[in-house]
């Protein structure tokens, strides 16, 4: 007899399923995890003498740098002497000036050394910064497309991770991308905190701008997470595809529960999120990094929005974006703000992430293009600082 | 060393192994892993203070463990697939382990369950196979988590649901069975 899948007879399979066992002898995994160990310790060791051995090195570099330059600045004036003596004793001009280009000769080929140094520095820091630096913006680059704001909350800050979905500006592709965010996004593995939406389906109608979210109905409604973070997410979700009426349903029922007010509420009024500045969000040195949104109370000072982002966080995992060692001057127009940049700047990683966070603060603060003025003239995919830029249309793709 | 090992051994080896290859899915890789488990537990074995049990400070140490081979896979199928711009067809790239013959051997409802518990979420999935198939209690699940008891009562009921509609999608409203 057939009978459908319902939540029993999967419950009733689960606890079917076999008890899979490892047959390997304990005696040969046990050497293997000692071997392991004792690699690791290897590996340790190995480490700490890199550790040591490449600042030696670095350092009796610079000493045979100094020793040879100080060395050359000597016989320099040697040489000098050499020739004054010259000048002034004629009967033995020629002797000197024969010494004089013995030394000119030993002078040349010792400043040939540092030059050499040099260029194998160079090598050296073309090596490091040979990988390209990836970039986190989004472009949707046409009318047709759109790109979703999927943002994830770092805890009940009010901080927030956002994603950028880039899809067809229609409203059954904006629905079928936010249906399949389930198997698009798995946060945990993604390096993430948890997503608030998860489990949740939509209905989405651009023609007369309304949309529905459903929630599953075990959904953790009193959680601070979503309290204190629903209204912002779908703001940021909604508002830029023009959808300004949200109705909530649970369990397939008008309304959610919100524990806090005692109340079924049907819908959530949106509003234009604040001002936010980017931090660099990582949770761990070998997890992806992200920009991160952090709400700032500044109104229009875009200057102290950019002195915010050389804070640090490291209770939320976030990184200065700015590094302290950069100096910033900001001039503002209109739509478009200038920004001087002086300090260590490079096409790396680092720089790249400033560049982006600065883009979308600018963004955040009502600028559509901002300008770069630094030595670099390129930067990752942005080949051409000296033109403004446009900010992007979303941040953190995925 | 070799002492605590082998209590470790005796105590939970099989059910850590369980645990790993019902989460890769793959024999290989789960028994690497479990190695890994036991060079990461054996080199902090000293600093286990007993604030949770001995049982779920392990299995919250081979989730983690898991989960760094998740991320590693995600990144390498993700350059795969940006190299090549496979676009839909990466899809494929899944599950092309081998059934173990534990799992051949059941009828086909069950095969049918173990081959939709991959398409849950990682959260989903290790809620299933701790609760269903480990038999831990909601507590020793929150510990191994570090998630409240609510929160794992809700991810068990989404689970649930997941794993029934992907039932219904992959093999219809009835199933299989006779």
């Amino acid at each position: 007899m057939k009978r459908g899948w319902n939540n029993q007879r999967v419950e009733e399979n689960l606890r079917k399923l076999p008890a899979i066992n490892d047959k390997r002898p304990e005696d040969q995994l046990y050497q293997k995890v000692v071997e392991g160990l004792q690699e690791e310790t290897d590996r340790k060791n190995k480490r700490s003498w890199k550790s040591w051995l490449i600042p030696s090195l670095a350092t009796l570099a610079v000493l045979v740098l100094i020793a040879v330059i100080s060395q050359s600045a000597l016989r320099m004036d040697h040489f000098s002497s050499q020739e004054d003596s010259a000048d002034t004793y004629s009967d033995e001009s020629s002797v000197n000036n024969d010494q004089s280009k013995v030394m000119e000769e030993k002078s040349q080929s010792g400043s040939s050394l540092p030059a050499d140094q040099s260029e194998s520095a160079d090598e050296e820091a073309k090596l490091t910064i040979a990988e390209e630096p990836v970039s986190k913006a989004v472009y949707t680059g046409n009318e047709k497309s759109t790109v979703l704001d999927v943002s994830v909350p770092i805890e009940g800050t009010g901080y927030l991770v956002p994603l950028a979905y880039q899809t067809e500006n229609t409203s059954e592709s904006i629905e079928s991308t936010l249906n399949r965010l389930d198997d698009l996004l798995d946060s945990e593995v993604a390096g993430l905190p948890a997503n608030l939406l998860q489990g949740v389906t939509f209905e989405v109608d651009k023609s007369n701008g309304t949309a529905i979210v459903h929630f599953p109905a075990e959904y953790a409604f009193e959680d601070k997470a979503f309290t204190g973070n629903v209204g912002t997410v779908l703001s940021r979700l909604f508002l830029p595809l023009n959808i300004n009426h949200v109705k909530l349903q649970a369990n397939g029922k008008q309304g959610i529960p919100v524990a806090t007010k005692g109340e079924v509420i049907e819908s959530v009024p949106l509003k234009e999120p604040g001002n936010y500045v980017y931090k660099v969000y990582q949770q761990q040195e070998d997890t992806p990094a992200f920009l991160a949104a952090v709400p700032v109370a500044i109104d229009h000072d875009i200057e102290a929005a950019f002195y915010e982002m050389r804070k640090e966080e490291p209770d939320y995992d976030l990184k200065a974006s700015i590094p302290a060692d950069v100096a910033f001057r900001v001039q503002k127009y209109d739509k478009h703000v200038s920004v001087d940049l002086s300090g260590p700047v490079a096409n790396d990683q680092k720089t790249l992430d400033m560049l982006e966070a600065m883009m979308m603060t600018a963004k955040s603060f009502g600028y559509t293009k901002i300008e770069f003025n630094m030595a670099e003239n390129r930067i990752g995919p942005y080949d051409n600082l000296e033109e403004p830029i446009e900010v992007p249309d979303g941040i953190n793709g995925q | 060393m070799k002492a605590v090992f082998q209590d470790l051994y005796k105590k939970y080896h099989q059910d850590l192994y369980q645990f790993l290859i019902y989460m890769t899915k793959d024999k290989e890789q789960a028994e690497d892993l479990v190695q890994e488990v036991y060079i990461k537990v054996l080199k902090s074995y000293h600093t286990f203070k007993g604030e949770s049990s001995e049982k779920t400070w392990l299995f919250s140490i081979a989730r983690h463990v898991a989960i760094d081979y998740f991320r590693k896979q995600s990144n390498k199928r993700k350059r795969i697939l940006d190299f090549f711009d496979w676009g839909e067809r990466g899809e494929q790239l899944e599950d092309q382990s081998i059934l173990p013959e534990e799992i051949a051997e059941q009828n086909e409802e069950v095969r049918q369950i173990y081959h939709c518990l991959d398409k849950c979420s990682l959260d989903q999935k290790s809620v299933i196979i701790l609760r269903y198939i480990q038999s831990f209690s909601l507590k020793e699940t929150a510990e191994t988590l570090g998630w409240s008891i609510s929160k794992v009562k809700t991810t068990q009921h989404r689970a649930i649901k997941a794993l029934r509609q992907l039932l219904q999608q992959e093999y219809g409203e009835e199933g299989n069975i006779q």
